[in-house]
C-alpha cells in the first residue's frame, strides 16, 4: 500500500505551534501571520458520528460518517470517514484525499 | 449596582403555531409579560429581543424595531441579540444590566423565533451555522451529529450509561405532559427512546428538542418599580456569561463546556451562593447529552455523576435539585432564539408558587442558555422577591 497524502496546517514561524485554520492566530503567542506546514494524515478516531438528517447540501449523500481524528502531530481536526470499520474510539485512521467542499476525508487503514 | 425584579412574563405556547408569524409571535408574548406585570406599555424604555435565524428563515431582518412599532413602542431603543441559542438568555443579561446600571429603569426582554414551517433539511442547514463553517460544518456536521460526539465522549470518559442518557428524556416528557405551554404532551419510556430511529449515531429522535414555533418575554425593571405595579415579581440576584471554543475540534474536554463554568462561577460568585442552595434549576437541554453535562459545569453533581443522578430521580420534580420541571428543550420545545427566556418565564412560575410542576417551597432558581456546542452561555439566578 502506498503511503497516503499529507494534510495542510499551518505553523507559527515564531514558535512552531501548529493550527488547524489559517484564519487562526497562534494559540501560544498570538502571532497571525503563519505559514502552510505538512503533516502526515496519519491518526485515530476520537469520536466519531454517523449523520441520518443531513443538512440540505449533502441532502443525498446520508448516512455519512464525520470524525474527530488525532494527527500524529498532536492537533485534532474533523472530517467525513470512508467506510463502517473505523467507527470505533481509538480507530488508526488516515487522511484519504482532501475535497474542495467537504474537507478532509480519511479512511480506515487495513480495512477488514 | 441597583437591585432589579423581573415584574411580569409572558410565553406563547410552544409548538407548531401555523397561524402565528414571527412577529405576532413576539408581540404576544411581550403583552402577555406587559399585562402581567401591571407596569403601563408607556414606561418601557427598551426592548432587547433574542433571535438566532430569524432572517434565515422567517425572511425577517430588524426583528427588534419590527416589534417595538407592532407594540406601538416606537421610538424606544430596540436590539436584536444573537449568539446561536444563546440569544433568548444573553438578551435578558442585557435588560439586567442596564436596569442595574442605572441605563434604563423598565426593559422589556424578548426571545422568539418561528422554524415549525421549514423543511427539516433547511432547519439543520440554518442551526448549523452556529458551528466553524470551514473547520467542521462543511464536512456534513450537524448540531445533532455535534453533540452525538459529546455523548460518546462522555459515555467513554465516564461509563455513563445508554439508559441513563434515555433517562433525561423520560424524565422532561413526563414534566412537559403536565405543562399547558408544552409542545409534547405524553410521557416516554427508556425503551421507546432507545428504539427511536437515528439522527447522528449514536444520538436518536427522542434524544432531540422538537423543531419549535414561540415567543417568550419579561419585564426587567427596578425592584422599586416591581413592588410598586406588580403583585408578584421575582429579584434577579445575578447574571454570567462566557464563551467558548466554536468548533469541537478545539476542545481540550469534549464532556465539559467552559462557557458554562465561567458564566456559572461568576453568577454564583455575584449572588453570594453556591450549587447546593438552587432550589430548582432550567438548563439547556438541547439534547439528553446537553442536561447531563450542564448540570455538571454547573456544579448540581460532581463531574460525571449527571447520569447516575437522573437514574436515581435526584432530578425529578420531586428529587433532591429538580431540573428542567418545564419540560426543557426536549418536551417543551426548542424555539432557539426563545429558550432561554422561556426558561425564565417558567422560572418566575416556579418562584412565584403558580408553576405546573411546582417544586415545593422553591425559593433560588437557576436559569442556563448555551449557544452552539458551547459557544456561548449564560446562567441567572433568580430568587423569590
Ligand atoms: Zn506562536
Amino acid at each position: 500500500m502506498t503511503s497516503p497524502p499529507r494534510l495542510t496546517v499551518y505553523r507559527c514561524p515564531d514558535d512552531g505551534q501548529l493550527v488547524a485554520a489559517r484564519a487562526d492566530a497562534c494559540s501560544t503567542c498570538g502571532r497571525s501571520d503563519l505559514e502552510p506546514h505538512e503533516v502526515s494524515g496519519d491518526g485515530f478516531v476520537v469520536v466519531w458520528t454517523t449523520i441520518h438528517v443531513p443538512p440540505t447540501r449533502y441532502a443525498g449523500e446520508a448516512p455519512y460518517t464525520v470524525v474527530i481524528v488525532e494527527l500524529d502531530c498532536g492537533l485534532r481536526t474533523m472530517g467525513r470517514l470512508i467506510g463502517d470499520s473505523g467507527r470505533e474510539l481509538g480507530a488508526h485512521v488516515w487522511l484519504h484525499h482532501v475535497d474542495t467542499e467537504r474537507g478532509p476525508i480519511f479512511e480506515p487503514v487495513d480495512p477488514m | 449596582m441597583r437591585e432589579v425584579s423581573i415584574a411580569g412574563v409572558g410565553s406563547t405556547p410552544f409548538g407548531k403555531l401555523p397561524d402565528s408569524g414571527i412577529v405576532e409571535l413576539a408581540a404576544d408574548a411581550c403583552r402577555d409579560a406587559l399585562a402581567d406585570s401591571g407596569i403601563p406599555r408607556e414606561r418601557v424604555q427598551a426592548l432587547y429581543l433574542g433571535n438566532f435565524i430569524g432572517e434565515r428563515l422567517a425572511d425577517q431582518g430588524a426583528l427588534a424595531p419590527v416589534v417595538a412599532r407592532r407594540l406601538g413602542l416606537d421610538g424606544i431603543p430596540a436590539t436584536k441579540v444573537e449568539a446561536a441559542c444563546a440569544s433568548g438568555g444573553i438578551a435578558l443579561r442585557h435588560g439586567y444590566l442596564t436596569v442595574t446600571a442605572g441605563i434604563h429603569d423598565v426593559v422589556l426582554v424578548a426571545g422568539v423565533e418561528k422554524m415549525s414551517n421549514i423543511p427539516t433539511g433547511d432547519v439543520t442547514a440554518a442551526l448549523a451555522t452556529a458551528g466553524d463553517e470551514w473547520l467542521e460544518m462543511r464536512t456534513g456536521l450537524t448540531f445533532p451529529g455535534a453533540f452525538a460526539m459529546v455523548m460518546q465522549a462522555h459515555m467513554a470518559r465516564y461509563g455513563t450509561s445508554r439508559e441513563q442518557i434515555a433517562a433525561v428524556s423520560v424524565k422532561n416528557h413526563d414534566n412537559g405532559a403536565a405543562n399547558p405551554k408544552a409542545q409534547f404532551r405524553k410521557p416516554t419510556t427508556v425503551e421507546e427512546v432507545v428504539n427511536s430511529r437515528f439522527v447522528a449515531e449514536p444520538l436518536r429522535l427522542f434524544d432531540c428538542p422538537p423543531i419549535s414555533d414561540g415567543a417568550a418575554a419579561a419585564v426587567v425593571c427596578t425592584a422599586d418599580i416591581a413592588r410598586q405595579y406588580a403583585a408578584r415579581s421575582v429579584r434577579i440576584l445575578a447574571s454570567g456569561q462566557g464563551s467558548g471554543p466554536v468548533a469541537l475540534s478545539g476542545m481540550d474536554d469534549l464532556t465539559s463546556f467552559p462557557a458554562t463554568v465561567r458564566a456559572a462561577t461568576e453568577a454564583f460568585g455575584q449572588a453570594g451562593l453556591g450549587p447546593g442552595e438552587v432550589d430548582v434549576a432550567e438548563v439547556h437541554d438541547c439534547f439528553t447529552i446537553a442536561e447531563l453535562v450542564a448540570t455538571e459545569d454547573l456544579g448540581l453533581v460532581p463531574p460525571g455523576h449527571g447520569g447516575r443522578a437522573v437514574e436515581a430521580g435526584e432530578t425529578a420534580v420531586d428529587g433532591r435539585l429538580p431540573v428542567n420541571p418545564s419540560g426543557g428543550l426536549i418536551a417543551k420545545g426548542h424555539p432557539v432564539g426563545a429558550s432561554g427566556v422561556g426558561q425564565v418565564y417558567d422560572l418566575a412560575l416556579q418562584l412565584r408558587g403558580e408553576a405546573a410542576n411546582q417544586v415545593d417551597g422553591a425559593r433560588i432558581g437557576l436559569a442556563h442558555s448555551m449557544g452552539g456546542c458551547g459557544a456561548a452561555a449564560t446562567v441567572h439566578i433568580l430568587a423569590r422577591d
